[in-house]
């Protein structure tokens, strides 16, 4: 079995992705596989019983997402509930919230339990908060509900997430009192030294110093800007800021270079140092799966070292992958360890050909093209798009990191109480991190090429992994003409995919669910065009300012899931936040042709200038003019004149789409409507987005009776506190059969529509 | 897996190359196998010795006695030292399992010298042992080398006891009678098989029997060439 346990990982490995997506010939494949390779004599009948019987065991070990479902044990939902149970993880504590999990002593489930602090919790009370502790056993009282789902494709699956984690609840408490705990458990000092490491490093170093500092050396990146965050996991550099095997493998260089050089210890001496040291840099590092692993790895080769023992490097790798797996099932689900061990695992495939011309930069341009492109279909499904010049600057930015940054940072770790020296080396590191940052941020701003391709189809993921099987086994081979060859393959297979849309004669318009508010997206057969018809956000209580949360968790998401990184026009109903708030975050990554809003909309100057600087085009409509956009034409019906108030003023669209008249209303009232059934008799409205959200103050029976739409459209938020729609008008619309789509039910509706055909309409919750 | 020759454990790397496609298990450890040196180069037409012109000096002196009763020969590995020490050990000092070693690349090998044959249904005929030397050893070492080739075998052919060729110089050994016996003469391709040659005296001797008794072509293949 030495040398082919790496069987193992592959059949857990398929195992997971049969049960995922529920495609049964992959687990057949791989039995396939492994008596072929039986009957060719490559394996011995040991190893194939062994893979054949883990491949069965672990298809049925790892929890499928249905599964997870449903042997989620049923809990009153929603309902105030009260539970005893342990902390089994650190204490996450934010500045408006405190997360932690709790292991439930009845049913034996784990939740997460969440605290929002409010303002008028006192120094009194932090008491109850400083009990939380790892390992505490704990009284809950909370409301309990499941996660949420994502109501609109593209958008982040949190339940999924949490489930793959073997959390099916959450426990929202809204009273300190609902939080009572005593105790702690062992791994409570490790989780505490990291703390208190943290907390001096921040308050011993200079702020942006210290950010990397906690990011690069105990793996916390929550004090680096969310900017650089975004920025680097654009650029594919988010393994630098996450510890990895890279930071790992460093530590223990400079470590053992420490003991043996300046401290003067035996080499057997600082090897069983660095046994003691391994496990526990690896909690203070934060316990990722990427950081586990590499430890693990570091741990392992030492002790088969010491005990003169031979495994090959795929056999340890293997060995750890199971030993996570039996440990937590769940694991597999997380991205960080899917990324870990295939990248660790592709580049150990690939030592001939990385060793070929020994240490350069050609060596390290070639890893970055090996770690990038064997998580590539993962990277789309999880980010949608993917810069292929990051392999490029990954050459660059990886040594910079290896070589100053990582190294530096930690000798800045071990000095800092040597004030001067420390403040000097500090300065440097932020001089050169500044240059650093610089750099990348213009290149994110020149030359700025992403793929975006959204989830891979199953279909293309294998060909890309068949094709990039061949390139790898060619380069190993030296066969270099025919790895040429499948190169340029690959790159056909994903600018295929980049193309699709502008092939596929399918168009899809869809009402998003951003809560309280208007988004549509309307993406034309053959990627004619992409249009917005408002793109609302919700507002922050406090300031009264749109927050980001739509634009990154719905709208962003959505495009990007659909390929699209140009919107040609996005029309703007009306000044209101629920309508118009995401406009600023969207133009500010996407390329926006042109925003188009009535002659009444009001715009500050500033807005003005911004939409100048970005080269936005701004176009003021007037009623009964129209526009025409990949080819299809949109009639603007009103406002007409000027009504004084933002709703009245609404911008009223039609358009003819999948043989269908659409009319959008933004947030009219029975006034316009009226006006609209008089200046456009015989206006023919088969879908109708009812406007305000379903408020009844618009919606008149003489509108619905006239128009006799075939379908209603509303958005509005689940529970929102106007209580849209009111029964009013749902009565009023299923009285002249109208079929209702709406959001705070059905989620994201969906029509989709063959151009010059009839479409069907699919609701995100069927 | 431990290496055949020297007993080092054999750890195989996984990498692009065996991914999917499993090597078989390795015979030898990396550094005992990177001994054994292949043939290459440009070779004599005849008889597979490294040489710069078509036909070597030796085969150009066999012609002077007669046409070659060989089409042409084809070996797979040189006689280097180590390969002299891994012989003695398997044939005279009788490590059977060493053979192991070869298998893979003699039928490899086999496969793409002889592969333009395979329509004449050739057959493979092991040069024998003598009754003396078959006792002595327990197993002949050019029948073990036949045995790694999926074709027909036919041990038609007799040998009567002599001196150890090994033993004998260059002139003894040419000069030496032939001392074969064909029991049954095959009128089809026929393949002989032999663990070396060094200057063709004993496969000569074989193939002028067939020949002589109606045998259209002879050719051999030998796991070493001396």
């Amino acid at each position: 079995m030495k040398g082919y346990w790496y069987l193992i990982p592959v059949s857990v490995t398929l195992g997971f992705l049969t049960k995922n997506l529920m495609h049964y010939w992959l687990l057949g494949l791989f039995l396939i596989w492994i008596l072929y390779l039986y009957h060719k004599q490559r394996l011995g009948i040991f190893p194939i019983l062994i893979s054949l019987i883990a491949s069965l065991f672990f298809t049925w070990y790892i929890p499928s997402p249905t599964q997870l479902e449903n042997t989620a044990p049923h809990l009153p939902d929603k309902k105030e509930y009260q539970m005893t149970g342990k902390i089994i993880s650190p204490i996450d504590e934010k500045s408006h919230s405190i997360q932690f999990l709790l292991k439930d002593n009845s049913h034996d489930n784990t939740v997460q339990v969440v605290y929002f602090n409010g303002k008028h919790d006192t120094a009194s009370t932090s008491g109850r908060i400083h009990s939380l502790k790892y390992g505490a056993t704990c009284e809950i009282k909370g409301i309990m509900e499941v996660p949420d789902q994502p109501t609109n494709p593209g958008q982040f699956n949190y339940r999924q997430y949490l489930f793959g984690q073997g959390i099916h609840y959450q426990i929202v408490v809204n009273q300190l009192s609902g939080l009572k705990c005593s105790g702690s458990g062992y791994m409570h000092r490790f989780y505490k030294l990291r703390d208190m490491l943290t907390t001096y490093v921040v308050t011993n170093t200079s702020e942006s110093t210290s950010a990397w500092l906690s990011a690069i050396v105990f793996g916390d990146d929550s004090f680096l800007p969310k900017d650089t965050i975004e920025l680097f996991r654009r650029w594919s550099l988010s393994h630098l800021l996450a510890i990895s095997g890279l930071h790992v493998g460093l530590v223990l260089a400079l470590l053992y270079f420490i003991l043996i050089r300046l401290l003067g210890l035996t080499k057997e001496n600082a090897q069983w140092t660095i046994l003691l040291f391994l496990p526990i840099y690896a909690v203070l590092a934060g316990g990722e799966p990427s950081v586990i692993r590499a430890s693990a790895m570091g741990f392992v080769f030492i002790v088969i070292n010491k005990l003169h023992m031979k495994w090959s490097v795929s056999d340890v790798l293997s060995f750890i992958f199971i030993l996570l797996v039996l440990v937590d099932k769940y694991i597999i689900y997380q991205v960080g360890f899917q990324f870990s061990f295939l990248v660790t695992f592709g580049i150990l495939l690939s030592q001939k050909w990385l060793l070929q011309d020994g240490f350069s930069f050609f060596q390290m341009l070639k890893l970055s093209f090996i770690s990038q492109l064997i998580i590539l279909p993962l990277y789309f499904t999880y980010f949608s798009t993917f810069q292929p010049l990051s392999i490029p600057l990954n050459m660059i930015i990886v040594p910079y990191f290896s070589f100053f940054l990582i190294p530096s940072l930690f000798i800045l770790f071990i000095l800092s109480p040597f004030k001067l020296i420390a403040a000097i080396l500090s300065s440097l590191i932020n001089v050169l991190q500044e240059y650093m940052l610089a750099m990348i941020t213009y290149i994110d701003n020149s030359f700025s090429t992403s793929l975006s391709l959204g989830p891979l189809p199953l279909s293309i993921t294998v060909i890309y992994y068949v094709i990039f099987f061949l390139l790898m086994k060619n380069l190993h081979y030296k066969n270099l003409t025919k790895a040429f060859g499948y190169g340029i393959l690959l790159v056909v297979v994903l600018v295929s995919g980049a193309i699709k849309p502008y092939v596929s004669n399918v168009g899809y318009i869809t009402m998003l669910d951003i809560g309280q508010g208007d988004a549509f997206v309307v993406e034309l057969p053959h990627r004619k065009g992409v249009v917005l018809i408002d793109a609302g956000a919700s507002f922050s209580f406090d300031s009264g300012e749109p927050t980001e949360k739509v634009y990154t968790q719905v709208i962003k998401p959505y495009l990007l899931s659909r390929g699209i990184n140009k919107i040609d026009a996005i029309f703007l109903s009306h000044e209101d936040t629920d309508h118009n708030g995401s406009l600023s975050f969207i133009i500010d990554e996407f390329k926006v042709g042109a925003i188009i809003v009535s002659q009444f909309y009001e715009l500050g100057e500033q807005e003005i200038d911004s939409l100048n600087k970005l080269g936005v085009e701004l176009l003021r409509l007037n009623e009964n003019t129209a526009v025409t956009i990949g080819g299809e034409s949109f009639t603007i019906l009103g406002p007409k004149k000027d009504r004084a108030s933002s709703n009245s003023n609404s911008l009223v669209i039609y358009g003819r789409l999948g043989e269908k008249g659409w009319l959008f209303t933004g947030d009219i009232g029975v006034e316009e409507e009226k006006n609209i059934l008089q200046e456009f008799p015989g206006l023919e409205v088969d879908v109708l987005k009812v406007a305000h959200h379903g408020s009844n103050t618009s919606t008149d029976d003489e509108f619905i009776r006239k128009l006799q739409p075939e379908y209603a459209l509303i958005s509005a938020g689940k529970n929102n506190r106007y209580g849209h729609p009111t029964q009013e008008v749902i009565d009023r619309l299923e009285k002249y059969d109208t079929t209702i789509l709406r959001t705070d039910q059905d989620g994201a509706v969906q029509f989709r529509f063959k151009k010059d055909k009839e479409g069907t309409f699919y609701r995100q919750f069927p | 897996m431990y290496c055949l020759w020297c007993h080092e454990e054999i750890i195989t790397e996984v990498h692009w190359g065996n991914l999917i496609h499993l090597y078989r298990p390795k015979r030898l450890c990396m550094n005992c196998e990177s001994q054994l040196i292949k043939i290459q180069g440009d070779l004599c037409s005849i008889c597979s010795r490294v040489s710069s012109v078509k036909k070597c000096a030796d085969c150009l002196k066999w012609e002077d006695y007669e046409e070659s009763p060989i089409k042409f020969n084809a070996s797979l590995y040189t006689y280097n030292s180590f390969m002299q020490e891994v012989v003695a050990k398997w044939k005279y000092r009788g490590d059977y399992q060493l053979a192991k070693i070869f298998q893979y690349e003699f039928e490899k090998e086999y496969s793409k010298k002889f592969s333009f044959l395979t329509k004449k249904k050739p057959v493979v005929v092991p040069i024998p042992l003598s009754k003396q030397r078959m006792t002595e050893r327990g197993f002949n070492q050019a029948e073990v080398l036949a045995d790694f080739i999926p074709l027909q075998k036919d041990h038609v052919l007799e040998r009567l006891h002599g001196e150890k060729q090994a033993k004998k110089t260059r002139y003894e050994r040419i000069s030496t009678e032939n001392p074969f016996i064909l029991r049954k003469s095959i009128n089809k391709t026929v393949i002989l098989v032999d663990d070396i040659y060094t200057t063709g005296t004993t496969l000569r001797h074989a193939a002028r029997l067939f020949k002589g008794n109606g045998c259209p072509n002879v050719y051999t293949y030998t796991l070493i060439r001396g």
